[in-house]
């Protein structure tokens, strides 16, 4: 009896699932869909392809002819470093100083210390230095020069830990200085 | 925090490059596609713990991953549209008899593939036998034999 009383269903059940049809087979099958898919589709394909092409470059980190950059300042000094590098993977740079800048066989240089907070050193630089001081808003390291005719060649190896454009400066105290960018993908 | 978006991160990368490499993308489980899997979770691996061994991180990564597909399968069950951006739509690539070569480009999908499944599935030995053949979401090609055949 009880199912006598009831109220009709108000909408038929096909309108609920509104159907498709191809044929005689039911399937929610969207053609113009499909074809705005195919499109996405072909262009995450060359999105992808791009990526390698970067990649392979090194402009997406890592090694890579474009990624090595050497910025130069006056005097000689100069630094190499990549252009980008990735958070948490492993980057290094490369400053080198000539022997003019250390008459007495020592050189001191500075790096910005905001920059340098933005990393976590791997090892200490290569050669040691000498000391390590903190001065306002540089750390100072203290090398002796290892040979007086040829430039010397100072190693840092580092992590990134921020991630983004990230500008630093490095120098000689009492000489020439230069800035430089590095873009720290995450 | 940095663990759910690092997970919410990798989740939302993987739904995108596996939509956008199609549907037949890892549909057939072969030993390669398997071994792909492994390695694909181990260079994922690494991004998305970043280091921390923790229980706690592994519990939250893992908690972001299925609380993200609940979330996704609960919104598709609410919008056909986000359904169909998120799993796509199945593509008929038989039908009256014969085979639909757009469809079945698009799909990666050859009558070998139709034949495939119209044995596995029904016995079927030929594309007479057939009345439909469909790439489903999940990849997989499905058959709908001939009545007679039924």
């Amino acid at each position: 009896m009880a199912l006598q009383n009831r109220a009709p269903h108000p909408v038929p059940v096909h309108e609920l699932v509104r159907p498709e049809k191809v044929g005689e087979l039911e399937i929610s099958s969207d053609l113009a869909f499909q074809d705005r898919e195919w499109v996405v589709q072909r262009v995450g394909w060359a999105v992808m392809v791009v990526v390698l092409v970067l990649t392979t470059l090194g402009l997406l980190g890592g090694w890579g002819p474009l990624n090595q950059h050497v910025v130069r300042a006056e005097q000689g000094l100069s630094l190499e470093l990549e252009r980008v590098v990735r958070h948490g993977g492993q980057a290094r740079f490369e400053m080198v100083v000539p022997p003019e800048l250390a008459p007495d066989g020592t050189v001191t240089v500075w790096i910005d210390r905001r920059w340098l907070q933005g990393l976590t050193m791997e090892n200490t630089p290569v050669p040691e230095p000498e000391s390590t001081s903190v001065h306002g808003d540089v750390v100072l390291y203290e090398f002796a020069a290892s040979d007086p005719e040829r430039p010397g060649r100072i190693e840092m190896e580092f992590v990134p830990d921020d991630i983004g454009l990230r500008k630093g400066r490095f120098g000689v105290q009492g000489g020439p200085s230069l800035s430089f960018t590095q873009l720290v993908l995450p | 925090m940095d663990s759910i978006l690092r997970a919410a991160a990798v989740y939302l990368f993987l739904l995108l490059l596996f939509r956008v490499a199609g549907k037949r993308s890892l549909a057939q489980v072969t030993t390669f596609d398997l071994v792909l899997g492994l390695i694909i979770s181990e260079a994922l691996q690494q991004a998305m713990i970043d280091g921390d061994d923790s229980m706690t991180n592994a519990f939250l990564v893992v908690t972001t991953l299925v609380g993200l597909n609940i979330s996704i399968s609960l919104l598709k069950q609410r919008s056909e549209r986000i359904e169909r951006i998120v799993d796509g739509a199945p593509t008929v690539v038989f039908a009256d008899g014969r085979l639909l070569p757009q469809p079945m480009d698009r799909e990666r999908v050859d009558e070998a593939d139709i034949l495939n499944a119209g044995r596995e599935l029904h016995g079927l030995h030929s594309l007479d036998q057939v009345r439909y053949a469909v790439v489903e979401r999940n990849g997989a090609v499905t058959v709908v034999p001939k009545d007679e055949d039924l």
